[in-house]
């Protein structure tokens, strides 16, 4: 019963590869990419009275198989990911970051399956980096997402690209339970989520991206229509009457834009949204800055980058972005030397209130296939009208170590 | 937020060179490459025969232009490369990398570009993409795997070390004949290869940014490069690089598959070799972009 099961599941599968092993006859090469990391936590404050001061330990693994045929005519490639959590179960969680055909031919791009796109161009925010949900579980800093089931089809010319993108299910964020830190004190409810439009995650989203490079300029401009990525937070009570929060999603028409001039060792980055929100009420958000490279900084092999960036947001301090009129000022120095050491370090402030994050992130190889990270961060004044306010004792080191294939 | 990986390159191919019609619009006059090589040779100290110097200007040019010469309509390369970082005890470290190029034609348009990391594994899937200039910046685009980002990143860092290397990043892509000024020294034998006469041609960077006051090479009349020396801002002798083990592709193109890049003041070298090299692959501009730096495998 089982073996007729699998032998129904896997045919699908195994005619795809038929068929793309045959159109692609000639060679076919693969290559195994990615990591197993192992992460511990600390947490420099001790939770009120329930005792989350635990230190957190934490396992990932992250393998990327990648299958070329006719030299990189065609990829298929296959990322499944997991993470086991000693503290939190919501955090002990699997996804598909990856189960893609790329197909190229001449000029035109075709994709497949569950992919990642990255758009954007700015360091402290990717406002218009939409296509993926955030894995939020992960961490809280937006940079960890979840795979996205699509449709693309993408053509390059002298004269720009143009990629169409087709969403058809939409996925939802991932959040940290209760036993989780950081978490919010309200458990977010990721079992009864609100969705503005239909009762299910089967929504034909879909995005179109202009973008060109010329001269000392990179510039992109995009359309997006679907169910906005960041969800609301709405206090409801679950079946047993406890308070929760559900995340509510809703469809939002975004237009974003993205501009670089790259001159010498300056970068000048602008990203910019709007959006009609969730109760349709149009809104703004834009980052903005420089980023410069003192290369070989004081007679040393070491650069060091400095980058600065405006963040702002039209809904201002009440409203749900953390970033609505702050500063972020980084500093980047990279060692170059055998391990590739490098140190990243940083603080957005609040220009509103007190409300500062600190952050510091150090790494270094270790032999030929070790990574070591030892990272920081730290929330400083977060007044309590601040999306930030939960997270806001949750102060932690963690250290990290990865071992890739 | 701001997690992403900076790794400059500036690597356009070893050895690659632009298409003859931009070598003969670019290269300096006579009387100004006379200028450089006079005010060089008073910041270095070095002896120059005044009445010569415009011959031997000329001379160096011409070889030069030659080597560009020949070395050119190769269309498009691809090749495979271990580099070995030694340290001044012998200890080492291995990076992998494979790339490809693709000659451009025309005017003012330097080749295109593509490098991929395999190897150390941490930094395996990172990929540069770069349209080199002669004498502006190249522009140059990286990929970051780990978040599937392409950053246009700043290519001003010329003399920094590639993958913490021996070679900097010009050592890769100044090559194009227009880059710099030339005056030829004398004739000798080749340094290992004894039996052939080798040119010794001084040549002085025209970009900015450049690392170095001067470089001097040794070539055959096949335009095979067997030893050039690197002279820093202050005129001290800082590498010296050794080629060997040349091998003809195509009945005409010689490409060194080993180098061996030797810093004299510090005791460390590099060393880069080549698996595989291989010519007219049927690549086109179409490889060449953001979208297949983002495939890049």
């Amino acid at each position: 019963m089982v073996m007729k099961w699998l032998r129904t599941l896997l045919v699908g599968p195994a005619l795809l590869a038929g068929w793309v092993v045959s159109t692609a006859a000639a060679e076919m090469e693969t290559q195994l990419e990615g990591n197993i990391e192992l992460e511990t936590r600390i947490f420099t404050n001790a939770m009120n009275n329930d005792g989350r001061d635990d230190p957190n330990l934490s396992g990932s693994i992250d393998p990327i198989f990648t299958m070329l045929f006719n030299r990189g005519q065609h990829t298929v490639t296959l990322n499944p990911y997991f993470r086991w959590d000693l503290n939190d179960d919501k955090r002990t969680h699997f996804d598909i970051r990856q189960a893609s055909w790329i197909g190229a031919f001449g000029n035109w791009e075709f994709r497949f399956g569950i992919d990642k796109v990255f758009w954007g161009v700015t360091e402290s925010a990717h406002l218009v980096d939409i296509i993926n949900q955030d894995d939020g579980v992960e961490d809280i800093d937006g940079e960890d997402k979840l795979g996205q089931p699509l449709v693309s089809a993408s053509y390059w010319s002298n004269y720009g690209t143009v990629t169409l993108v087709l969403m058809p299910y939409f996925r939802e964020r991932t959040f940290a339970g209760v036993d989780g830190r950081p978490t919010s004190p309200l458990r977010v409810d990721t079992s009864r989520p609100i969705f503005s439009k239909g009762n299910n995650n089967w929504n034909p989203d879909w995005a179109i991206r202009y973008q060109h490079a010329f001269g000392m300029f990179d510039v992109a401009a995009s359309y997006f229509k679907g169910f906005s990525r960041t969800p609301g937070l709405v206090p409801d009570l679950d079946t047993q009457g406890a308070p929760v929060l559900r995340p509510s999603y809703s469809i939002i028409n975004q237009v974003g834009v993205e501009i670089q001039a790259t001159i010498g060792a300056w970068l000048f980055k602008f990203e910019g949204i709007t959006n009609d929100g969730r109760h349709k009420d149009r809104h703004y958000a834009f980052a903005s800055g420089v980023e410069y490279t003192f290369y070989q900084a004081f007679g040393t092999a070491a650069d060091i980058g400095v980058i600065a960036e405006y963040l702002h947001d039209s809904r201002g301090p009440n409203g749900p972005s953390a970033s609505e009129d702050d500063l972020f000022i980084g500093l980047r120095w990279e060692g170059n030397d055998t391990s590739t050491t490098r140190i990243l370090a940083g603080a957005i402030f609040d220009m509103d209130s007190s409300s500062k994050v600190l952050f510091v992130e150090a790494s270094r190889r270790i032999g030929e296939r070790w990574r070591i990270t030892l990272d920081g961060r730290f929330f400083v004044g977060v007044p309590p009208n601040d999306p930030l306010f939960f997270f806001r004792r949750d102060d932690f080191l963690q250290l990290r170590l990865a071992r890739f294939f | 937020m701001f997690s992403n990986k900076i790794m400059t390159s500036a690597l356009a191919g070893l050895l690659v060179t632009t298409a003859p019609g931009l070598a003969l619009a670019a290269g300096v006059p006579t009387e100004e490459g006379v200028l450089i090589a006079t005010k060089v040779a008073e910041r270095c100290k070095d002896t120059l025969d005044t009445a010569a110097l415009a011959a031997a200007v000329e001379k160096g040019t011409a070889i030069a232009l030659a080597a560009e010469e020949y070395d050119s309509g190769f269309g498009d390369t691809e090749s495979e490369m271990h580099m070995t970082l030694y340290n001044r005890h012998g200890e080492s470290a291995t990076r992998d990398l494979r790339q490809r190029a693709l000659e451009m034609e025309g005017l003012d348009v330097g080749d295109k570009s593509m490098v991929i990391f395999d190897r150390p594994r941490d930094v395996a899937g990172t990929a540069m993409l770069t349209f080199s200039k002669v004498l502006e910046a190249d522009d140059q685009w990286m990929y970051m795997p780990a978040i599937k980002r392409v950053k246009r990143i700043s290519s001003k860092n010329k003399s920094g070390p590639f993958m913490g290397s021996e070679f900097a990043f010009e050592d890769f892509s100044g090559q194009e004949f227009g880059k710099y000024a030339y005056r030829f020294l004398r004739e000798e034998a080749c340094p290992g290869a004894e039996d052939l006469m080798c040119a010794v041609v001084e040549r002085y960077p025209l970009y900015e940014n450049s690392g170095y006051v001067k470089q001097i090479g040794w070539s055959d009349d096949m335009h095979r490069n067997y030893r050039t020396e690197f002279y820093n801002r202050r005129c001290d002798l800082l590498k010296i690089l050794t080629a060997s083990d040349f091998r003809q592709y195509l009945d005409h193109y010689w490409r060194a598959h080993k180098l061996r890049m030797e810093n004299q003041l510090t005791g460390k070298a590099t060393d880069l070799t080549w698996d595989t090299f291989k010519f007219g692959v049927g690549l086109s501009e179409s490889d060449f972009n953001q979208n297949s730096l983002k495939r890049a495998r």
